[in-house]
């Protein structure tokens, strides 16, 4: 979908209802989603066409674009719209293409056959759900159609350069249209794009496609290496997994960024703590345990940090035996940077049976007090009952049970 | 999952606890089902059914409508004092008449289904 949040906004605003049309992205008003409006140093989260125009960019500071356009629409996000419309959207696209998976919250991959009788021209079908999605929704998308899910990514992002706003590269045509395009283009490099142009000397695709195999293995490791091999070539053999979205966690994790940059150690482990209990509260809910606690620090200007994590004698669900543990990673990997953005996290996940007793805490005693705490926030809220150190100043549980993603609800 | 194999893009998907709550429960009312419209012809046949099977003591399975989807009871059909009771399995359970769907009486069945409305 186009500039998601957004087009949720304008969409469900009638003052703009007459004047927007679907072949025209300049009939949306200048608007932005921002994380906090009554803040300057709030970040966009989304902007209309328009407003793009004008110079905004996604993930600019709401000040800076004021500074760009002072007649900016500026508006706080709502969370909880946007996943109700995106549920919908996908359910229309299910509708018309039973083999869908969605992808996030403004993304779906769908296929059908082809050549096929049901579907002889699949620019005609992909207009069709366009026509549908904003019929319904009043809100544009883009589709790329291609022989794979990768490439069918890659031509997505190429629609949004093109009249219509959709981009079908069949077989034959596919590799040819794909090595014309700069490197950047390979969704999923991120930085891996920066080597291969600097140190590789890469420009295109094109050029990615002829580097060696082993060359890209012994740069990127065995599995990337592979993978941008394959991409390079147009090859990707993901399959469509429609129940994949909904699919048991392989992990569970949180993450907060904070609102100023954390300094002090006992500020940041106040943060860890209350993830922590957030991720031990879900992983007690779906019932399994995690072996494997992570920690992720992101520094200041939200660049640089590490992601390190611990593998236990067993699996727990237990804050009070997983908090030491995510300390000492603190205290091993933080280099002392200003944090501004911390993500907690337990994998290698196993049914919950029974309880690793010890032989000097009463494990049994706290597994019910967990339980009931989880019990009483799940009735009345996850702020009835709170430890006492999220009511100091480092403390966000107040703030983000307002908040969905990170963003107001 | 490695990410040579399988689905890449499900690897790579980070989904918030709401949006999957927010899926769930919008499966959940997509699946819910009206309350079916029975015809007065499939309600007589019904009546029918019913007392040839508690004249003749034999099983019957009633099946019965919950916006989730259709639950089925089997047991020897009784009429008491207006009320129609089975003896299930599970003891003796009274039957809401607006919920039954269908009955079938042995190897026959004569319930509506949405495949064949009654005209």
């Amino acid at each position: 979908m186009q500039s998601f949040y957004a087009s949720c906004e304008v969409a469900s605003d009638p003052r703009f209802a007459l004047q927007r049309r679907e072949d025209d992205d300049h009939t949306d008003p200048p608007l932005v989603v921002s994380g906090d409006p009554a803040r300057r140093t709030g970040v966009i989260l989304a902007a209309t066409p328009t407003a793009k125009l004008l110079g905004v960019e996604n993930a600019m500071r709401l000040g800076e674009a004021l500074r760009l356009a002072p007649h900016l629409l500026v508006v706080r996000p709502r969370m909880r719209l946007y996943l109700e419309v995106s549920v919908r959207i996908q359910h229309l696209i299910q509708r018309q293409f039973p083999l869908q998976e969605q992808f996030s919250v403004d993304e779906a991959f769908f296929a059908f056959p082809w050549p096929s009788r049901l579907f002889p021209d699949p620019v005609a079908a992909a207009r069709q759900l366009k026509q549908a999605i904003w019929d319904v929704f009043r809100i544009r998308c883009r589709v790329g159609l291609a022989p794979n899910k990768w490439l069918a990514k890659v031509a997505n992002k190429q629609a949004k350069r093109v009249p219509g706003g959709i981009v079908w590269w069949p077989p034959e045509q596919a590799l040819a249209a794909l090595h014309q395009l700069p490197l950047e283009a390979m969704w999923g490099l991120r930085r891996r794009a920066e080597i291969l142009r600097y140190e590789f000397g890469c420009d295109t695709v094109g050029d990615v496609a002829a580097l060696p195999a082993h060359q890209l293995r012994a740069r990127f490791g065995p599995a990337w290496g592979t993978v941008i091999h394959r991409w390079a070539h147009g090859e990707d053999p993901s399959p469509m997994e429609p129940d994949s979205f909904q699919a048991p966690h392989k992990s569970y994790s949180h993450r907060t960024t904070l609102p100023r940059d954390y300094r002090e150690r006992a500020e940041v482990a106040v943060v860890i703590l209350e993830l922590l209990d957030e991720v031990c509260t879900r992983v007690r809910r779906a019932g399994v345990r995690g072996r494997r606690v992570s920690l992720g620090l992101t520094y200041e200007r939200l660049q640089g940090g590490f992601w390190r994590s611990k593998t236990l004698a067993h699996a727990t669900d237990d804050a009070q035996q997983l908090y030491p543990e995510l300390l000492s990673l603190l205290d091993r990997w933080w280099d002392g940077s200003g944090v501004r953005a911390v993500c907690v996290g337990l994998d290698v996940l196993l049914p919950a049976e029974g309880v690793q007793l010890g032989l000097f805490d009463d494990a049994v005693r706290r597994q019910r007090l967990a339980r009931v705490v989880d019990e009483v926030r799940e009735v009345y809220g996850e702020t009835s009952l709170m430890r006492a150190v999220s009511l100091l100043p480092a403390g966000q549980l107040r703030d983000r049970t307002q908040k969905i993603g990170g963003h107001y609800a | 999952m490695r990410i040579t194999e399988g689905n890449l893009f499900a690897g790579m998907r980070l989904v918030l606890p709401e949006h999957r709550a927010a899926v769930t429960r919008w499966q959940a009312d997509v699946r819910r089902q009206p309350p079916p419209a029975l015809a007065e012809d499939v309600w007589q046949e019904m009546a029918y059914t019913w007392a040839a099977a508690e004249a003749q003591q034999r099983s019957l399975r009633v099946r019965l409508y919950t916006p989730e989807g259709e639950e089925v009871w089997e047991g020897l059909p009784e009429s008491r004092g207006g009320e129609l009771w089975l003896r299930t399995a599970e003891g003796r359970r009274r039957l809401d008449r607006g919920r039954v769907t269908g009955m079938e009486a042995g190897a026959v069945s004569i319930a509506r289904t949405r495949e064949f409305p009654v005209p």
